[in-house]
């Protein structure tokens, strides 16, 4: 089975679209809870992406079509990128052999041209914010391999359908993988989500920022674009991390699936409480705060082999 | 059907006739080109026909009673590369006609294309010769074919250096070539390739055979550390050279490593996971190296090494399948090789020839000083753009495919293989990963440098580009779509050259592979229609709210210059300073030492590791030494003729003893 297609397939797919911003407001609001503020209402994000589908679209006078383009490549990247995750026992629009690589390359398809999209402006703001994507992207890549990846080799499988569905939680040895790998993932998961402590969403600095700054010129259905692939993003790292504990997928769908949305909820708790009590990272630090998350990776991998044998 | 290849060869020869009487400029250069494109395009119909049909008869040229047959033999590996040549004559002389035309006024055309006419005649007689001295001279041919070809600007300083270190490195290479036959010889008294399969060596000589092998072939094929001669060598070359050596003859030292795994089939753990962890290292080092540069054409040269490093990777990953009798391994790493070895040639012929009509706009190779040609010429720039994506391995366009090979052969390796298998394939997955995102960075850098942002001086004419490299350019991007949108096929023919090679593993089910490369295809097709369908609804929403231009938000600054833009230097520097001593990057720093302002400066300069720490204070010991020997050479005939007369003395003396 190449590329399966089925209507079953379309809840995953629908889930991410429409849950994300939600997903957003949640933390949002915990973090407001958190630091004593009220904070916006729940649906706060899907508001404002309403509205940003109504301005008007702006774009800087030095700007090419790489501006124009950019915005829509990542989105679609993201997009595609998200037809691949299964929720449950639920079988994904596009599962094939090999999936994980094409799930990590499209996310860099779409890091590609949002550099690309931020060097486009030719401001020293964007190009520090670019330089700095750029570079922690690169000490993010072996992460996820490290984590999914493991997996995949030692599943058999590379399908990311099958390899969720071989995780077996009876066994002590990989009980403990699992739960070595997720830290190892909820790292990569604030650098690729640009959460703290590697990147500020809500700072007012441009100097200080990595995501926010590289989008500072775009507008619009542009700003629109970004801000939802965003979202998506964080709602795709979220279940890759919240599937990592799901025992009764098989065995029982709707249990399976509330111990995921149980999950969900949880890790939005833990990014608000993380967002909370950390300060971010200065930005020379962050490689090595990357590096020790890839460490925890070898570390974990090779303990398992070893055991294994 | 042989004919065409008599024509290849005849109209090889007759485009040097053309040069040596042609009195035009003007006319040689579209003549020569003309006839070396006309060559290749004959040769390719023939190299077509016979990979797809039963193969053409060996090709006999000359019997001697103790040398052997001296023969031109055509199997499916062969084809494919010589395949791979003829397409690499037809764009690069084509694009030569518009490159070269520039210099028609000014300096003689002639040693340049003459040389581009040899060198393609030497590269096709070398992916088909069957025999080691047939082999060996048109290695050395090559070699001197490519030498004359890159001192085109012999005024240069850096013409001269660098085509002299690509000659030195040419020819230390030859020497391993030469060992490397002679121990073949040796061990199968004949000289004919064919012979070279299926013997019985022993093993001590298979390690010997196969590490001379790795040293010649690797030399020419770039893998560290004989990496050096290409960041030199490359750059200074004419741009459509650039382009052959980098895209095509790289592939010759690729071909000549193929043929010598399948004769001599190293069969112990060491060799292959040394050739791997050989490639990794030359993956990594090469991208990493293009970080830290600021010359576009050295930046590509260093991406070469990377690439050569992944072409490497799927090598080794063969060799675990020979060794282990697995098939699936052993055909996904020679087609993940092989697939990667296409598309590194369509998409780096296609980025350096684009250096070189940047190179002419400019007549400088610093991307420091460029910036905003997007705007000025977004055909070109949206060509160009299509092979950065293309080389980053980013899907949907062709280099993702071969390195998904690459990977999927990593996970078939730690399925069928126990022991710690697993761990390795895993480690080397992530090296790929690591090397794939290095390489956004790098290109993003060439990309944003080049092409995006505002100019950071003013230019002084638009981007000429004549209607021969846009034809070239165009057809080449237009081949990056088609690999990486049906990439099945050319896994369809690397599967012809696997069952021919390997003949004896017949009766395998590829279905799961071929079946998942398709998907890869489906896939890719599917990102350009979502990104189509999504550009035309995102411009029609747009335009229903209204659409302006404005300055970019400079923190309410508004006199913003073109000065100020990020740098392709501050861009990288993050990523080239964690790297440390092994980029061997120099930043020489002078700050004001008084308060008041005075003259300060900033340069840094990447030099080669191996180049600059190894192989240049190797050579200047050698010359110390060969110093010592200065007194003999007295300069009177007297003098040499007595030393003759003692050489002789000597020499009858031993033979007599003897």
């Amino acid at each position: 089975m190449d590329i399966f297609l089925n209507i079953q397939g379309l809840f995953p797919f629908l889930f991410i679209l429409g849950i994300s911003p939600l997903l957003v407001g949640l933390i949002n609001k915990q973090k407001a809870l958190l630091t004593g503020r009220i904070g916006a209402p729940l649906w706060q994000p899907y508001f404002d992406l309403l509205r940003l589908t109504r301005k008007e679209t702006i774009y800087a006078v030095t700007a090419s079509f790489v501006s124009r383009l950019a915005p829509v490549v990542a989105f679609a990247a993201v997009l595609i990128s998200s037809l691949m995750l299964p929720i449950g026992y639920v079988k994904p629009i596009l599962s094939f052999n090999g999936d994980i690589i094409v799930f990590a390359y499209l996310l860099g398809l779409a890091r590609f041209f949002q550099i690309l999209g931020a060097m486009d402006i030719g401001s020293s703001f964007e190009g520090m914010g670019a330089a700095r994507e750029a570079t922690f992207a690169v000490f993010a890549e072996p992460i996820y391999f490290f984590t999914l990846g493991s997996l995949a080799f030692i599943s058999g499988h590379t399908s990311i359908y099958d390899i969720y569905h071989s995780i077996r939680l009876d066994n002590p040895t990989s009980l403990v993988f699992i739960i070595v790998s997720s830290i190892s993932a909820f790292f990569l998961m604030m650098t690729e989500c640009s959460r703290m402590p590697i990147d500020d969403p809500n700072t007012h600095l441009e100097l200080t920022m990595i995501h926010e700054v590289m989008i500072l010129d775009n507008s619009g259905i542009d700003l629109f674009l970004y801000q939802y692939s965003s979202f998506i993003k964080i709602m795709i790292y979220a279940i890759y991390e919240a599937s990592f504990f799901n025992p009764f997928s098989m065995q029982n769908p709707w249990l399976g699936f509330s111990v995921f949305i149980v999950m969900l909820l949880l890790l939005t708790a833990l990014i608000a409480w993380v967002e909370t009590m950390i300060a971010r990272f200065k930005m020379k630090s962050i490689p090595q705060y990357l590096l020790f998350a890839t460490a925890i990776g070898i570390l974990n991998l090779l303990i398992y082999t070893f055991v294994r044998q | 059907m042989i004919e065409f290849f008599v024509a290849d060869c005849m109209l090889l020869a007759l485009a040097i006739i053309v040069i040596a009487v042609s009195r035009s400029q003007f006319v040689l250069n579209r003549a020569a080109h003309g006839l070396i494109a006309a060559a290749t395009a004959c040769g390719l119909a023939f190299t077509t026909r016979a990979f797809f049909f039963p193969t053409p008869p060996v090709i006999v040229l000359f019997a001697h009673p103790s040398l052997g047959t001296i023969s031109l033999s055509f199997d499916k590996l062969s084809l494919f590369f010589l395949g791979l040549i003829q397409c690499g004559g037809i764009v690069s002389s084509i694009y030569g006609i518009g490159y070269l035309s520039h210099y028609e006024q000014t300096r003689s055309l002639k040693p340049t294309i003459a040389a581009t006419a040899v060198l393609f005649l030497s590269m096709q007689v070398i992916v088909i010769a069957n025999h080691a001295l047939l082999f060996l001279a048109a290695w050395e041919l090559m070699a001197l074919a490519g030498y004359v070809g890159i001192v085109f600007e012999r005024e240069k300083e850096e013409v001269q250096r660098g085509s002299f270190i690509f000659f030195a490195a040419a020819h230390v290479g030859t020497l391993f070539l030469y060992l490397m036959f002679l121990l073949l010889h040796q061990q199968t008294n004949s000289w004919e390739f064919s012979a070279f399969t299926h013997q019985a060596y022993l093993p001590s000589a298979i390690t010997t055979i196969f590490w001379f092998g790795f040293i010649g072939f690797g030399m020419k094929a770039g893998f560290m550390p004989f990496h050096f001669w290409l960041p030199e060598a490359h750059p200074v070359a004419p741009s459509h050279i650039s382009a052959v050596l980098s895209a095509v003859m790289l592939k010759t030292g690729i071909y000549g490593l193929i043929r010598v795994i399948t004769w001599t089939h190293p069969i112990d753990y060491f060799i292959p996971a040394s050739l791997l962890f050989i490639a990794g290292t030359t993956a990594i080092f090469g991208i990493w190296n293009a970080l830290a540069q600021k010359d576009l054409k050295r930046m590509l040269a260093y991406s070469s090494i990377e690439n050569i490093g992944i072409i490497g990777i799927g090598l080794s990953l063969m060799m675990f399948g020979l060794q282990h009798q697995q098939p699936l391994l052993t055909f996904l790493g020679l087609a993940g090789a092989l697939f990667h070895t296409a598309n590194h040639f369509v998409f780096k012929s296609l980025l350096f020839m684009s250096a070189g009509t940047i190179y002419h706009h400019y007549h400088h190779r610093n991307i420091e000083l460029m910036g905003g040609l997007m705007k000025s010429a977004p055909l070109f720039g949206g060509i160009v753009l299509i092979g950065s994506i293309a080389i980053c391995g980013l899907p949907p366009l062709n280099g993702f495919a071969s390195e998904f090979l690459i990977y999927s052969g990593f996970f078939e390796a730690s399925r069928s293989l126990s022991l710690y298998f697993p761990f390795f394939m895993l480690t080397s997955a992530v090296a790929l990963a690591f090397v794939g995102g290095l390489a956004v960075v790098a290109f993003s850098k060439i990309m944003s440098m080049v092409f995006l942002g505002s100019p950071k001086r003013p230019p002084e004419h638009d981007v000429h580009i004549t209607k021969y490299e846009l034809v070239t350019l165009s057809a080449l991007a237009l081949a990056v779509f088609v690999l990486g949108l049906f990439p099945q096929i050319v896994v369809g023919w690397c599967e012809a050259v696997y069952r021919d090679l390997f003949p004896l593993s017949q009766g395998l089910s590829w279905s799961s592979s071929v079946g998942t490369i398709t998907s890869v295809g489906t896939i890719a097709v599917a990102v350009i229609i979502v990104i189509a369908l999504m550009m035309i609804a995102k411009t029609r929403l747009a335009a229903r709210r209204s659409v302006r231009t404005s300055v970019p938000w400079g923190c309410g600054y508004t006199a913003l210059t073109a000065r100020m833009q990020y740098s392709g230097t501050s861009f990288s520097d993050d990523i080239v300073n964690i790297a440390g001593k092994a980029l061997n990057v120099h930043h020489d720093i002078h700050l004001p030492e008084i308060p008041l302002p005075a003259t300060s400066s900033f340069r840094t300069n990447a030099a080669d590791l191996v180049l600059n720490r190894f192989v240049e204070p190797a050579g200047a010991f050698v010359s110390w030494l060969v110093e010592w020997f200065k007194w003999l050479q007295s300069g009177k005939i007297q003098v040499y003729v007595t030393f003759s007369i003692i050489a002789l003395l000597l020499y009858l003396f031993l033979a007599f003893q003897i």
